[in-house]
């Protein structure tokens, strides 16, 4: 577990020593602040107009998280989409191409030390992503009264989402010393996985449908941004997670052999 | 050559899965899984004497042999994960963490839920197109999630027309309820605006015992299997819908009303009832019985005595009311438009929705004091009930007289009247100034079926009928002034980003120098 701590240390430390980190932090804050403002300016263009209206009955039924935070987050998802694969692009990708990747795999460590290592060391921007993510809210407890339980959820669901783009990212990085390839890689499969939703609506109902829906990354997201958590969205994340870093230690392996 | 093989195999097999999952044609189908196997077995073949070759080679054959364990354990931790995913699906706990709980069944649903019965699960078909099913998916889950005794299942109604046909489904997102196997089940209701109450209430009326409704007939009363304008054919199917049994009854040719009837319904007789009708009347509401009076204006019924001895007047007026016309403005009419009602569990579903009537009469309390009289649906303040009706029938004019009773006016009421011996079960009564609001012409305008279905489930003893509601959120606002609003969008917009900037610049010149 020490090692998998320095190599996790180490994966931050070199992502925090590159202003590449910061830009993109700044990037996603930007529009993440950018689709928090929107949503919150339609919110307080509608208060108005219901209180003009005297629709008092309707005015007791509007609510931040659901008409504010739970969308704001929804936005958030899809920027995410795009962005953690720019943070785990460089994972293994970089190694392999500097070279320094031989350097760990003929190190006393486990590939599986290295595989958690390096996939913790990832969720570290992850995490402050998902902070950024909840400023906004946060700032709402200034001027408003937002249900902190449900935004809780929502952060929760979010981190497990981004984690999940943050394996199929690292995976995608093992497999190439193409950076570039490497990120794209994952944005295709991310979007993929986000859309299967939508795709399983189109297939006939039955067990095939249900397997669709289940592997789409939005149908495990879009409870807890209501504010409800589920364990079966918190074991399908765990399950994305644990097989890809199953094939991220198979492809590692499969270097070892060649 | 045989590597290309390989990849194009896998594509063709990948989208041979696709098809397969989509449901497309079977040719489409075979001609991807023949394609992808074909050119499999070209790559084997023309790979096997470098396949050979590699075999041959010490480092190849253990790099061979750790790629097949990876493999073989690769695939047991799928199928592990498969098997836990599975499980996490049929056995998954939810939290909802919103403060009004909006995500969880309401105690009235709960409760229902309960009482269905271990031995006949109840089954929901839901007619809904892919479009809207997401939607009903997401409130079903929630009922599912709390009773196994649910058996939910979703039937795209373009993809099965037949069934849906059979279940003379017309709207998209119909749900058919049903104590048992729908193709089978005796009771049955249907639900075509599904809400949480909506489906609680078809659930609850089908597990309940199915009760008899009948219509009086003889008095030139409506008739339930009239399809025209004047007839009551759709109340009927409403009230079928809501798994009540419906029937006529020649109460004339009866003794007493059936013990059956959970209410009775006399609805627009133009003539009289004979007194030995009335008695049998009388008698029923003795012994705890329940009667929906729907009595238009202008007509002789002779009813007028015998509810004043139940404690409701019948107005001898007609209700004339100010309407918003389009383009017309203010026009003085006899179609009063009601959306103002009583606190009671007939009403109370129906908030401040309108219903309409025509040509209606008012009712009220034979005794303003009468606390058991619940006046339900009140015209507007610019209406009065118009009592010279030789003037408006002669002259089609109206005007205040100083006899009439100036607006709000009552238009239907409720009364409870006491057991005779003082403690068996009290009767029921319901009355409305008219039976054209349950008309075929008009039930389908405004909220005038929800009423009506209201008033009869009231009647049957229902009490819960409309007591159910869903958990709502809690009402949580922002106060934002133009300042708030520009710090606001200082912080979201400039603060972060500018101070990760700065951060970045400030760990790029440390590096630096």
């Amino acid at each position: 577990m020490r090692h998998v701590g320095a190599i996790a240390a180490r994966e931050v430390r070199s992502l925090f020593v590159t202003p590449a980190a910061y830009v993109l932090l700044a990037g996603y804050s930007v529009l993440a602040g950018y689709f928090f403002f929107v949503g919150l300016g339609f919110f307080v263009q509608r208060v108005q107009q219901v209180q003009q209206l005297q629709m008092l009955e309707y005015l007791q039924r509007m609510n931040l998280n659901s008409e504010v935070i739970a969308p704001s987050f929804g936005s958030f998802s899809v920027i995410l989409v795009f962005l953690i694969p720019l943070v785990t692009m460089r994972t293994f990708a970089e190694e392999r191409a500097n070279g320094t990747f031989e350097l760990l795999l003929t190190s006393p460590l486990s590939t599986w030390e290295i595989v958690l290592g390096k996939y913790l060391g990832v969720l570290a921007p992850i995490l402050l992503l998902v902070g950024i993510s909840g400023c906004f809210p946060a700032l709402l407890l200034l001027y408003g009264n937002p249900e902190l339980l449900q935004t809780l959820a929502g952060l929760l669901g979010l981190f497990c989402y981004s984690a999940a783009l943050a394996a199929i990212g690292c995976f995608a990085s093992a497999l190439t010393q193409n950076q570039i390839v490497a990120a794209v890689v994952a944005i295709i499969v991310g979007l993929i996985l986000y859309l299967l939703e939508f795709l399983a609506q189109l297939a006939p109902p039955g067990v095939g449908q249900e397997l669709i829906r289940y592997l789409g990354l939005s149908s495990h997201f879009q409870p807890a941004l209501e504010g409800v958590v589920r364990t079966q969205d918190l074991v399908y994340y765990a399950i994305i997670v644990t097989f890809l870093l199953a094939l991220m230690r198979a492809a590692i392996e499969s270097l070892r052999w060649r | 050559m045989g590597l290309l093989a390989a990849v194009l195999g896998l594509v063709f097999l990948c989208f041979a899965l696709i098809a397969l999952v989509l449901g497309a044609h079977l040719w489409v189908l075979y001609l991807h899984f023949g394609a992808g196997a074909a050119a499999l077995l070209f790559a084997g073949i023309t790979s096997f004497g470098e396949l050979r070759e590699l075999m041959g080679r010490g480092s190849s054959r253990r790099g061979m042999r750790s790629g097949g364990n990876t493999v073989l354990q690769l695939v047991a931790l799928g199928v592990i994960l498969g098997l836990l995913g599975f499980l996490s699906v049929r056995h998954s706990l939810r939290w909802d963490w919103t403060e009004g709980s909006v995500h969880t069944l309401s105690a009235g649903t709960l409760s229902v839920l309960e009482q269905i019965p271990d031995a006949e699960p109840v089954e929901l078909l839901v007619f809904v197109t892919p479009t809207l099913e997401p939607q009903f998916r997401k409130l079903l889950d929630l009922f599912s999630y709390e009773t196994p005794k649910l058996e939910i299942e979703y039937v795209d109604p373009r993809r099965n027309p037949g069934r849906a046909e059979r279940h003379e489904v017309r709207t998209d997102g119909t749900l058919i309820v049903c104590a048992g196997p729908c193709e089978t089940a005796s009771g049955t209701a249907r639900v075509t605006a599904a809400g949480e109450p909506e489906i609680t209430r078809a659930i609850r009326s089908v597990i309940s015992e199915k009760r008899k409704i009948y219509f009086v007939t003889g008095h030139g009363e409506a008739d339930i299997d009239d399809d025209e304008a004047e007839g009551f054919s759709s109340a009927r199917a409403a009230l079928r819908d809501e798994n009540l049994e419906v029937e006529s009854l020649l109460l004339a040719a009866q003794e007493e009303v059936p013990e059956d009837a959970a209410a009775l319904v006399i609805a627009g007789p133009d003539r009289s009832l004979l007194q030995r009708e009335l008695g049998a009347l009388d008698r029923y509401l003795a012994r705890g019985g329940s009667v929906l009076f729907l009595v238009d204006p202008i007509l002789t019924t002779g009813l007028e005595a015998p509810l004043r001895g139940w404690g409701v007047e019948l107005g001898l007026d007609l209700i004339v009311d100010e309407q918003i016309q389009l383009f017309a403005g203010p026009q003085i009419g006899v179609q009063p438009i009601v959306n103002s009602y009583a606190d009671h569990p007939v009403t109370e579903d129906l908030g401040n929705e309108p219903t309409s009537f025509y040509l209606a009469r008012s009712v009220r309390a034979s005794d303003p004091g009468d606390e058991q009289v619940v006046e339900l649906a009140l015209t507007g303040p610019a209406s009065w009930a118009e009592t010279d009706l030789k003037l408006f029938l002669d002259e089609g004019k109206v005007g205040v007289g100083p006899d009439d009773r100036v607006g709000p006016v009552a238009v239907a009421l409720v009364r409870r009247l006491a057991a005779a011996d003082g403690q068996g079960k009290g009767a029921r009564l319901a009355v409305v100034g008219d039976s054209d609001f349950g008309r075929n012409r008009h039930i389908a305008e405004f909220y005038n079926a929800d009423l009506l279905l209201n008033l009869v489930n009231w009647l049957v003893g229902d009490e819960q009928f409309a007591t159910i509601e869903r958990n709502l959120p809690r009402a949580s606002l922002v106060a934002l002034t133009p300042r708030d609003v520009n710090n606001f969008r200082y912080l979201s917009l400039f603060a972060f980003p500018e101070a990760l900037l700065v951060l970045g610049i400030w760990v790029w010149w440390r590096r630096r120098t």
